[in-house]
């Protein structure tokens, strides 16, 4: 249950914060460099990234704009977008864990790490786009 | 209840805590979670104290071992993922149709 409402506290946090927190994970995320990455910053990462697929699931949990004469709903479009993004980011973010996990003497590979930025700086740009804060109704 | 003095006095109360706690503690995994509960009121009401819980989380993290680390992130994904399998599947028939 504690690891639920993290979850939501997360997602919550990013909804709040539109696109400055969005901002904020970016710039705090960007600031690592060097060739390696090491376990605490794949975790900060991967992090920042299932808060954003957070929001990407509270858009897709609206209504579809078709169907709905609510303010906040979903485009097909848009939906789709946000999914192609997401799937790439986690297949990208299971890649990095698989490989901190299997090699635990070692540290990470930015290339894989720069794998999961570029998901995380695509899934902004669509939600900064779009204006999606997360909000779930 | 003012909020703004509650955030900065819970991250001031945490930072004094995180250069005397033990590594491995459960103290440590407690605070994180703490941390991160408080960023939604942190992004709210005192915007500026979001750097300093940042880093104040990176430091905690430092405290926990790797393994620690990969099993804590596994259970967060396994929440965020089957949250979000659950929703796509509303979209099958957008997916499906060809991208123009």
């Amino acid at each position: 249950m504690k690891r639920i409402l993290v979850a939501a506290f997360l997602g919550a946090a990013l909804a709040l914060g539109g696109c400055q927190t969005f901002s904020t994970i970016s710039t705090a995320f960007h600031a690592v460099t060097g060739a390696k990455v090491t376990v605490q910053q794949v975790s900060v990462a991967a992090t920042a990234f299932d808060g954003l697929k957070a929001t990407g699931t509270n858009y897709l949990l609206r209504p579809r704009c078709s169907e709905a004469d609510v303010p906040l709903c979903s485009k097909p479009e848009v939906a789709k977008a946000v999914i192609q993004a997401i799937d790439a980011g986690t297949l990208a973010r299971n890649n990095l864990e698989a490989f901190v996990r299997d090699h635990p003497a070692e540290l990470g590979t930015s290339g894989l790490y720069d794998a999961l930025s570029v998901s995380i700086s695509t899934l902004q740009g669509i939600f900064n786009a779009y204006g999606i804060k997360g909000g779930k109704s | 209840v003012n909020l703004t003095g509650l955030v900065t006095t819970a991250v001031a109360l945490l930072q004094s805590l995180a250069s005397v706690v033990p590594s491995n503690s459960t103290f440590v995994l407690k605070a994180i979670a703490f941390l991160e509960q408080l960023i939604p009121l942190a992004v709210k009401e005192v915007q500026d104290e979001i750097p300093v819980i940042k880093d104040l989380i990176a430091a905690l993290a430092g405290k926990t071992d790797d393994a620690t680390l990969l099993s804590r992130l596994s259970d967060l994904d396994a929440q965020v993922d089957a949250a979000y399998e659950a929703a796509k599947a509303k979209w099958a028939d957008v997916l499906e149709e060809p991208s123009t």
